[in-house]
């Protein structure tokens, strides 16, 4: 009797750890007694410092399809995001609908955990100039949310102190504008490197006037090794060199200083006349009170216009492990829609990537968004050359030469490199 | 009888295996295993032998990396257990005020890592709190940008890790401290020994197993040093304090090299053993001529 007994104790014991188990296996997502299916969203937007509408869209959704109820998840972004998405994909945990960018796109797309969504009505309007970087290998396993700018903010409050009207649109004018800034006392331009992706970035931004201008297809030409850094992006880097040289800038001083924490703080808080960043921080620094200008990087020639610089960011993506499929294409097909993502890209003050699609008109981003509807706009390449790793190392490559410690010749040379490595 | 007393202690180790197999040995066996395919993260990974080895080789950010670690570990460990000795012995010699200045001296070690970088990069910055205070009193030309030049940057990133751990080698020197036979000491100071006789004949020779403790968890844990430079320079300036744990991070979580970080990651293992074995075993010799 009392060996049936501890018999017994053992069976419940292991018939308990397997339900456990069975419990812990397949989706994260589940459909209740009443039919009622509960998708799991994860995204590093809509919530935190970027609240981007989401919530008003997930509960638009909600109100339309009143047998699906969305579970949102908010993350931290970057590294926070794939420290938690990476090993809950592996595990077949992670949500039914999942944020991503280009470059996850491509490394989650390869390892098999994202549903291809070709057939969507939706993925035939993409934008021919948006539609590569929500592919690999042909298929489409994204739909993109934004086509979102990067460039320069002016604090016109400050700038009309010093003088200026308007924000410049070319590199001798924003020169100019500097000097009677820091003549009226005003801290010229902040351009915070800590992390090296302000250099970067401005790099990029200024080539997309300087490089994109004389050779539109210069990405598929250095693809096919027709054209390399070194001479073409001299210009870009000397651009850099000469905001110190002429007193604007302390270089060693702004690769102190964070620019995702501390940078927007400071710009918010009047510090400096001018500011880079991307779009998205337009709602948050609004809030500050003062009139703010968001245009695009004035790097051309006297009496150029400047080229946007555009970045194909935030996407959504279906788990392919997703046990609510369904449900999950018809949440990505709503926000699709015109009147729904709207809402997200009045937020983020981006432009749509769909064909056809509302771009929202601010008169923040005036400057911005008339280069963008005139042509004149490069989108970052994240689908080619310009990955995350390449995008690190170029950061790096240029802090090394705004410390002097490098060459111009020997920063292209580096940027070659990080930008051929595979 | 025996033979059941050896089953039953084996029946009471075998739980701690299991545990210890599951989380500890499996996953090693599993990594060095990963380290040798073309592991993207996802389920999918073949098998390419030791090509992630070899491609390590030929990156120059590995060895830049590699440096930084080893020197970054030499400054922390010779520092940090330097002042914890110096505050020890003030301590010792001190009894009126040893627990209040014992607690004050631990109190940073209770703080979060990242929570402490994170101050710390506050005051670190050009404007921060260091260069206000340099400022304040006068010291204009002391006045620099601690996280943004490459001269400085690994030293600033290496002061944190000494602020927040000097408490912890200074609870193990003193507590060696209290353990010292007083007539030695009473005995030496009768002898008319001087303070520093004494400190350099007495005192240090019995800090010797402390002394093994100490260097060796400090070794360690700054062989492993993650969050300070990822929070407070990511690597930067120019590269300047990259470690391998933020290669190890960033191949894993940023580039999508799952498997070359995995191989940095076991490159980091060997390195942090091979290190702190050497160390403690020479420390041990010693103790043992002591």
């Amino acid at each position: 009797m009392k060996r049936s007994g501890r018999g017994l104790a053992i069976a419940t014991a292991v018939a308990a750890m397997a339900v456990s188990l069975a419990a812990c296996g397949g989706g994260s997502s589940n459909t209740s007694a009443d039919g009622k299916v509960t998708l799991h969203v994860q995204a590093w937007k809509g919530g935190g410092a970027e609240p981007a509408n989401v919530a008003e869209i997930n509960k638009a959704f909600e109100a339309a399809h009143p047998d699906i109820k969305v579970d949102f998840e908010y993350i931290t972004a970057n590294d926070t995001y794939v420290q938690k998405l990476q090993p809950e994909l592996l595990g077949g945990k992670a949500g039914d609908v999942i944020m991503v960018d280009t470059d996850k796109m491509k490394k989650w797309g390869a390892s098999g955990y994202l549903a291809d969504l070709s057939g969507e009505s939706w993925a035939s309007q993409i934008a021919p100039d948006a539609k590569p970087f929500a592919q690999a290998d042909g298929k489409t396993l994204a739909m993109p949310m934004e086509l979102i700018g990067i460039g320069l903010y002016a604090n016109m409050d400050l700038l009309k102190k010093a003088g200026v009207t308007e924000v410049p649109a070319d590199w001798p004018t924003f020169l100019a504008d500097l000097a009677k800034v820091k003549k009226a006392g005003i801290n010229p331009v902040a351009l915070p490197d800590k992390s090296g992706w302000t250099g970067s970035s401005v790099f990029q931004a200024s080539g997309s006037t300087l490089v994109y201008n004389k050779n539109k297809q210069w990405d598929a030409d250095f693809l096919v090794g027709k054209t390399s850094f070194d001479p073409d992006w001299k210009g870009p880097l000397d651009q850099l060199k000469t905001l110190e040289d002429k007193g604007y800038v302390n270089w060693k001083n702004e690769l102190g200083v964070d620019e995702w924490a501390q940078g927007p703080q400071d710009f918010s808080a009047g510090k400096s006349a001018f500011w880079y960043q991307g779009a998205w921080q337009v709602s948050n620094v609004k809030k500050a009170g003062f009139p703010v200008s968001f245009a695009p990087w004035p790097g051309g020639e006297a009496g150029t216009k400047p080229n946007s610089m555009l970045f194909a960011g935030t996407m959504w993506g279906v788990n392919s492990q997703s046990r609510q499929g369904d449900a999950a294409r018809e949440y990505v097909k709503f926000w699709s829609q015109s009147e729904n993502l709207a809402k997200y890209l009045d937020a983020e003050h981006a432009e749509s990537p769909f064909t056809g699609g509302t771009t929202p008109e601010s008169t923040e981003t005036t400057a911005f968004t008339t280069a963008f509807k005139d042509g004149r706009y490069r989108i970052l390449p994240s689908n080619s050359w310009y990955g995350s790793a390449a995008e690190t190392d170029t950061g790096s490559k240029i802090q090394a030469y705004l410390l002097g410690q490098a060459s111009a010749a020997q920063t292209l040379k580096d940027i070659q490199t990080a930008a051929s490595a595979k | 009888m025996f033979h059941r007393r050896r089953a039953t202690m084996a029946a009471f180790l075998l739980p701690a295996i299991v545990v210890y197999g599951m989380f500890t040995l499996y996953p090693l066996v599993r990594g060095v295993y990963l380290s040798m395919t073309d592991s993207l993260g996802g389920p999918i990974a073949n098998f390419v032998g030791t090509d992630q080895y070899r491609a390590m080789a030929d990156d120059p950010k590995v060895t830049a990396a590699l440096w930084h670690t080893v020197l970054y570990a030499a400054v922390v460990v010779v520092t940090q257990n330097g002042l914890g000795l110096l505050f020890a012995s003030l301590l010792f010699r001190r009894p009126k005020v040893r627990k209040g200045l014992s607690v004050v001296l631990l109190t940073p070690a209770l703080i979060s890592p990242v929570m402490a970088a994170f101050i710390w990069s506050y005051l670190f910055a050009p404007t921060g709190g260091i260069n206000a205070l340099l400022d304040a009193v006068g010291l204009h030309s002391l006045e620099h940008v601690w996280l943004g030049d490459t001269s400085t940057a690994l030293y600033s990133v290496a002061a944190v890790n000494i602020w927040m751990f000097t408490g912890y080698s200074c609870a193990i020197f003193l507590a060696s401290y209290m353990s010292m036979p007083t007539e030695l000491l009473e005995a030496a100071a009768l002898d008319g020994a001087s303070g520093w006789r004494r400190f350099a004949s007495i005192e240090w020779p019995l800090l010797a197993p402390a002394l093994t403790v100490n260097v060796t968890l400090s070794l360690i844990g700054s062989l492993k040093v993650f969050e300070f430079p990822l929070v407070l320079t990511n690597g930067g300036p120019a590269g300047a304090t990259d470690t391998l744990t933020l290669l190890v991070y960033r191949n894993v979580f940023g580039g999508g090299k799952f498997a070359y970080g995995v191989a940095l990651s076991v490159v980091l293992l060997v390195t942090v053993v091979v290190l702190s074995s050497a160390t403690s075993s020479l420390l041990r010799l010693r103790e043992r001529r002591i």
